[in-house]
């Protein structure tokens, strides 16, 4: 079986599905700031995504094989980059005055973003390379 | 794309994917913080704008557009130039990447429209 055919989780539309869940609820906050917004819907769409996520990356821990050397060579500088993205974005809220529970919400809701995508970039890149071998001791 | 020749289009894919992995990413964040900085400033991004809801309406197609940028397109544009660098790149791998800027283009120029639909009106009123 080529690389391109290998069977493997559906990382990229679960992390799509995340990156929706996140968006949606700062869609929710940016609607209604400054004024005082519920946070309710903004948390529970939080805390899907952060499920999601957490769904995601057990997933893919349980890829046999999965070329992690390549991933983490990947996602570290793309964590890199989207760590600086995430401090604009964050610093554009602290400029605009977000205070209390909506700035909390929103730069959780940046954490998720910065480690997804750098995942999703990683898992991308890793799917294609060669599996790695299994090592002594899980053999 | 999908009507050019295989030469043409790693051409095309080695030319274009590095300045888009630059471009992408930047414009998307410079165009977010930017965005709101200018609404922030002429008051359209307060609930008590008149035209607030196509307001809200543009921030939920800026959204798709950025799940598709950077959960779908911006991985495998990354992918692709890893791909390419290989010794011996597989064009089923490129080709199997590539498929999502063309499978994507159709929702893409819907939020396109959608942009222009909704720009007209916040001017017109």
């Amino acid at each position: 079986m080529s690389d391109a055919d290998r069977p493997m989780p559906p990382v990229t539309q679960l992390g799509m599905a995340s990156l929706a869940l996140i968006l949606a609820g700062g869609i929710y906050l940016a609607a209604h700031l400054p004024q005082h917004v519920p946070l309710g819907p903004a948390i529970a769409l939080l805390a899907a995504s952060v499920l999601v996520l957490a769904v995601n990356v057990g997933l893919l821990l349980r890829v046999p094989g999965f070329a992690w050397t390549r991933f983490f060579a990947v996602a570290r500088w793309s964590l890199l980059a989207y760590t600086i993205i995430a401090g604009l974005i964050e610093y554009a809220f602290l400029q605009n005055d977000v205070k209390g529970g909506a700035l909390v919400v929103l730069t959780l809701s940046l954490v998720v973003f910065a480690v997804h995508v750098p995942m999703l970039i990683g898992f991308t890149v890793a799917r294609y390379a060669d599996p790695e071998p299994a090592t002594p001791a899980s053999a | 794309m999908g009507r050019l020749s295989i030469p043409a289009r790693i051409e095309l894919n080695t030319k274009l994917m590095p300045k888009m992995v630059v471009i992408m990413p930047t414009v998307v964040a410079a165009t977010l913080a930017c965005g709101w900085q200018l609404g922030s400033l002429l008051g359209t991004v307060q609930p008590s704008y008149a035209n607030h809801s196509w307001v809200v309406a543009s921030y939920i197609v800026v959204g798709v557009m950025a799940v598709i940028a950077l959960g779908l397109l911006e991985p495998a544009n990354i992918a692709v130039l890893i791909e390419l660098r290989k010794p011996r790149p597989n064009p089923r791998v490129i080709e199997r990447l590539m498929r999502r800027f063309i499978y994507s283009a159709g929702i893409l120029g819907l939020m396109q429209v959608a942009t222009l639909v909704i720009m007209t009106k916040l001017r017109a009123g």
